[in-house]
């Protein structure tokens, strides 16, 4: 099923199941029902597809998404590691976090300012686990824990995402590279069960348009694993095949943006799609609120 | 206000705790039992309460200071959960001289900045899982929780702290064989995603001391002591990126809204500062401070900030 959050016309906000060209709206709050795992979502689902003309629906047009989850943490992958250097970089992979409150509707504007540069972004996927999943999940399992998968626009400053040094010490500034405000648009919505087939899903952007390899996403999502739980908790993005690069300029390490990459300012638009999962398609203005929630 | 986030003992399997304020003779006042079923600021939990804006917070401020302290609960008596679950932890690290000293640092250009999940929020009191398999360097380090109370979206330093909720301690629990990573003989990169982000990775409480209670952090010490021996010594004076500028940095890039905590970053004397293997430089110290190596199983942790309290927990080796 897909499963979806939304503000009407009346702005009042609901969630649903999209049932053709309406959305079945659920008894139940979408995030709570994540939460309490696959059987209760699936059921919340089928009761709102059940009544029939009696439940209350809405016209999937006309209404605004939102984002479908609301993940404590946002987990992602670090840059890709240079295949081209000499010396052996696979030891310097990592994770980075991006704040929840960057999370955002599939068509809210990003609110640009000036602070950020040049803006950049990759299509992802978003999964979501099952309850309980935990710790120290087996790359050869970890695909059978995904709940649902939802698509990412996944935002980056060119300008800010770089090295910064410390005398002796050197870290990737993900913190102002990666989290401001706006940077992880979501939606329109969560697909699960029979509606989410990983292995059929191609992600495109303004980059380009390729197959997810489900080993990487496995590979992942057991890597982040081995330090945090996996569950509804935490939103994993995972699926591109392009973003920053670590590279090695003589001995120095270096975040390298190619030329392929996109690049968004002030006034342009963030497109992204995915086999099953939508479309994001979001406008880049000037100072949109933030609310943030409780 | 001193608030809390709490149990009592027929509270025991309930999925809600309660929100409280610590008042006259150490008593806790359970903030939903002073006002009327109309609905209070700080039903839902303390991050609603955070989120009531200062109309909100002065209007439970008049309520507790009406009560009469005899119908509150020993605080003693109550099991204290973490105050909230953080919208976002920001993080400031590289900001007391001698903790850039004892790991070969320079002071950089900018404040580091970088997140820390709060899935790893912990209540006062819970052991903190050492898991062999991830670590064996587990640290710890104390730092002052700024909890941000009203919107902030590029703010100037001289108002930064109108957006302020109020102040507590988080213990930025630290695994360094994944946080430092050998670049060359010499230098090292930094993993802020591995080396502060898992399991039990932050203690946090063990309450809230609202704003207008705590009206200087310029001057308060902080220490942290592993089995009763000092590891950590300093002042807030002594920071390098205060408190103000702080918020006006990460302002810049993202609004902090209602519930973002900032931790300012810890002084010198984690472990860290005496591992030679990652490069650190364990000079002697006159302060009282001894240092040690990484936690060991079992050891007690206390983190003290003054005019907050301590927050207390126990490290344990647990798969």
């Amino acid at each position: 099923m897909r499963y979806m959050r939304f503000r009407t016309p009346d702005d009042e906000v609901h969630c649903g199941v999209i049932d053709g060209d309406d959305v079945a709206q659920l008894d139940a709050d979408l995030t709570s029902l994540i939460r309490a795992g696959e059987d209760a979502l699936e059921a919340a689902g089928r009761r709102a597809l059940t009544k029939g003309g009696a439940g209350a629906r809405a016209t999937l047009a006309g209404l605004r998404p939102l984002p479908p989850l609301e993940p404590v943490t946002v987990v992602a992958p670090g840059p890709r590691i240079d295949p081209s250097a000499v010396r052996d970089l696979s030891g310097y992979r990592e994770f980075y976090l991006k704040s929840a409150h960057t999370v955002q509707g599939a068509t809210d504007p990003i609110p640009y300012r000036d602070a950020v540069g040049t803006l950049t972004y990759r299509a992802q996927l978003g999964l979501v686990m099952r309850p309980g999943t935990g710790r120290h999940v087996p790359v050869g399992s970890v695909l059978d824990a995904v709940l649902g998968a939802v698509l990412a626009a996944e935002l980056m400053s060119i300008d800010l995402l770089r090295v910064g040094w410390e005398g002796t010490m050197w870290h990737t500034r993900f913190g102002e590279g990666a989290s401001f405000d706006g940077s992880c648009p979501l939606g329109p919505w969560l697909a699960t069960g029979e509606d989410l087939n990983l292995a059929s899903v191609v992600l495109a952007d303004a980059s380009c348009e390729a197959p997810v390899d489900a080993a990487t996403v496995a590979d992942e999502l057991a890597y982040v694993s081995r330090w945090m739980a996996l569950g509804p908790q935490l939103l994993v993005l995972a699926g591109s095949t392009h973003g920053p690069l670590l590279r090695l300029d003589g001995a120095e390490p270096l975040i390298e943006f190619g030329a392929e990459e996109p690049r968004v300012v002030a006034q342009g638009v963030i497109a992204a799609e995915g086999t099953g999962l939508g479309t994001i398609e979001a406008p880049v203005g000037p100072g949109a609120a933030v609310a943030g929630r409780v | 206000m001193r608030l809390v986030t709490y149990r009592t003992a027929e509270d025991e399997g309930s999925a809600d705790a309660r929100v409280g304020a610590v008042v006259e003779g150490d008593r806790v006042i359970e903030l939903a039992t002073l006002h009327g079923a109309g609905g209070h600021p700080a039903r839902g939990g303390m991050r609603r309460l955070i989120t009531a804006g200062p109309e909100g917070w002065a209007t439970v401020r008049d309520a507790v200071a009406q009560a009469d302290p005899s119908d509150g609960v020993p605080l003693r008596e109550v099991h204290l959960d973490a105050p909230f679950t953080p919208a976002t932890i920001i993080c400031g690290g590289a900001n007391f001289a001698d903790h850039l000293d004892e790991t070969h640092r320079e002071k950089p250009d900018h404040v580091e900045f970088f997140l820390k999940s709060a899935t790893g929020v912990i209540a006062p009191g819970v052991d903190v899982r050492m898991d062999p398999a991830l670590s064996t360097k587990y640290d710890y380090e104390v730092e002052l929780a700024v909890v941000i109370g009203v919107p902030a979206r590029d703010v100037p330093p001289e108002r930064a702290f109108d957006h302020v909720f109020g102040y507590t301690i988080i213990n930025d629990v630290s695994i360094r064989d994944q946080q430092v990573i050998p670049w060359d003989l010499k230098r090292f990169q930094l993993r802020f995603g591995e080396g502060k982000s898992y399991r039990d990775s932050a203690p946090f409480g063990p309450w809230v001391v609202t704003a207008d209670e705590l009206t200087d952090v310029t001057q308060l010490g902080l220490r942290t002591r592993v089995d009763g021996v000092l590891r950590q010594n300093n002042s807030m004076r002594n920071i390098i990126w205060d408190v103000p500028a702080l918020i006006a940095y990460y302002s810049t890039y993202m609004t902090l809204t209602p519930g973002f905590v900032i931790a300012c970053g810890t002084p010198g004397g984690p472990a860290l500062g005496s591992d030679v293997e990652l490069g650190a430089d364990p000079y002697g110290r006159t302060d009282g401070v001894q240092r040690g190596a990484y936690v060991r199983d079992g050891a007690l942790v206390e983190c003290e900030i003054d005019s907050i309290g301590t927050l207390t927990n126990r490290y344990v080796i647990a798969p």
